[in-house]
């Protein structure tokens, strides 16, 4: 039988070492030395009050140490419930249900890093435009927002965040994130065949045991699937054509956060956000990450009248002249409509003209043609499932 | 470049040839126009082959030449030459496809997953 002993951390150990798992001290509570999931501040009359992060970030936080994406919607009340816990000062309570929150050790101080970088995505504020009272400041109202003009006289509402891209970034994280890498084989000598049996496949997606669960942290991926994963730097004016430079930046997104760098994702957003003339590709980037979905959500979302920017309709049998002689009521029914992703659609679109090994030389749609309905619609279906677009 | 202009080329340089041009082949999808974007992604499907056919009629010595590409950093270098020695070194090969077959969404997971379906039901016999 597999035992996972699950215990609370020094949050600065006498070693020096970092610690690798929840904190629970008069900070807060935390995991590993930095990144909150509940946050220490003080009220008016200087005392100190305890709250649990948001939801959202608190997903962001706990995917990102631990390599894989987690809803931590099933613990979140009783992160609330710690937190008044706290304020309380009812600590044995709190900390014994922090431990009973049987979140793991993170699986390396490499973790940390990827922590520490996704806390500089999660704080999107310009201290400039998002000037702060010191935190327990005299005044009261330690960490609120004061006024730009310095005359501290009231408290302002927050304001909408100005670095766009990073903020959409920040919205991707818990999706995004995929797996830390992890050392790959050594490279065997040039020209000598040793045969190895064919690994099974992995399942597309593993299952995912939950928040809470014992098992140990899956073991990673490491595959980058661009050419370079670091974005070719933008050029300072906006060229001629924008869609380029975004299918570069999703490319590199999705080969950064493969490899779990996120420190290459924070400056890909930087940047981003920097040369600020990408922003009519922001749709396409952001859409470009939807995980997939059925074949009835994608055919229900067509069906939905309206502007859909990031989306474009896709007919699964293709409209052309090579279809002429299929029934074209077929062809434009509701039925053989999805609407996906933009640059995904691209992809697709690109991939029916395109030369191919395994048809013998042919592109797609030479091999489909003169083929009926349903063949076709079958072929492209499956592209779409191979693709990652439908489930 | 014709064929009989790479009959002269040493088989290391081929290989230098053909890295680059599958990485040019790699970025053909950042072109928005799709009919330009195959069009390329075809020219340069073209040019490789014209380099694995020289190889091939060196033997299976310069063919295999292509091996270490299929540790290549770039997933078409690693997609293409995994097509070109799935008759040579096959387990290698395979397993070059398998990994990029689970890959993350997009295009070179679904050319590898078709490739692979092919060799599974057998319509796909690469020579």
């Amino acid at each position: 039988m597999h035992i996972q002993h699950i215990r609370l951390w020094p949050r600065r150990p006498p070693d020096g070492a970092p610690p690798l798992g929840l904190c629970c001290d008069a900070e807060g509570l935390s995991l590993g030395p930095n990144s909150p999931l509940i946050r220490r501040s003080s009220d008016r009359d200087g005392r100190a009050r305890y709250r649990a992060r948001s939801l959202f970030e608190t997903n962001a936080i706990l995917s990102v140490g631990y390599g894989r994406e987690i809803d931590a919607f099933p613990i979140y009340r009783k992160l609330e419930r710690i937190a008044e816990w706290m304020t309380a000062g009812e600590w044995t309570k709190a900390s014994l249900a922090a431990l009973h929150l049987r979140l793991p050790a993170l699986p390396d101080r490499a973790a940390l890093t990827r922590l520490q970088e996704a806390e500089a995505i999660l704080k999107v504020w310009v201290p400039d435009l998002h000037p702060r009272w010191p935190a327990h400041s005299d005044e009261g109202h330690g960490g609120w927002f004061r006024p730009r003009d310095g005359s501290g006289s009231l408290l302002v509402p927050v304001q909408a965040p100005v670095r766009i891209f990073t903020e959409i970034i920040r919205r991707l994280l818990p999706r995004l994130l995929r797996k830390p890498p992890v050392p790959r084989p050594p490279r065997r000598p040039a020209g000598r065949s040793a045969p190895s049996p064919p690994k099974p496949t992995a399942p597309e997606e593993a299952e995912s045991p939950g928040i809470g669960h014992n098992n140990p942290p899956e073991e990673i991926e490491s595959e980058a699937h661009v050419p370079n994963p670091l974005v070719p730097p933008l050029p300072a004016e906006r060229p001629d054509r924008t869609y380029p430079w975004g299918r570069s930046v999703a490319d590199a997104l999705a080969a950064t956060f493969a490899m779990g760098n996120m420190a290459a994702v924070h400056a890909i957003a930087r940047m981003v956000d920097a040369a600020g003339w990408l922003a009519d590709q922001y749709a396409n980037i952001e859409s470009y990450f939807d995980p997939p979905k059925t074949y009835e959500e994608l055919s229900a979302n067509a069906r939905i009248k309206g502007p859909h920017p990031g989306y474009e309709d896709h007919h699964i049998v293709e409209q052309g002249r090579q279809n002429d002689f299929l029934d074209q009521d077929q062809i434009q029914s509701p039925e053989n409509i999805v609407r996906i992703p933009y640059y995904r659609h691209k992809d697709v679109q690109s991939y029916y003209q395109t030369t191919l090994e395994e048809l013998g030389g042919l592109t797609p749609r030479e091999y489909l043609k003169g083929k009926s309905f349903e063949e076709q619609f079958d072929f492209g279906l499956k592209a779409l499932r191979k693709l990652g677009i439908v489930k | 470049m014709k064929s009989e202009a790479l009959d002269s080329v040493k088989t290391a340089d081929l290989v230098a040839r053909y890295i680059a041009l599958s990485v040019k082949q790699s970025t053909a999808h950042y072109e928005e126009d799709v009919a330009i974007a195959a069009r390329e992604y075809n020219r340069l499907y073209r040019a490789t082959h014209a380099i694995s056919d020289v190889l091939r009629a060196r033997g299976v010595e310069a063919r295999n030449a292509l091996v270490p590409l299929l540790q290549h950093a770039n997933p078409q270098v690693r997609l293409n030459a995994a097509h070109q020695l799935l008759a040579v070194t096959h387990d290698e090969a395979y397993a070059a496809l398998q990994k990029l077959g689970d890959g993350p969404p997009g295009l070179f997971r679904l050319r590898a997953r078709m490739a692979l379906e092919g060799l599974a039901d057998g319509t796909y016999k690469p020579t």
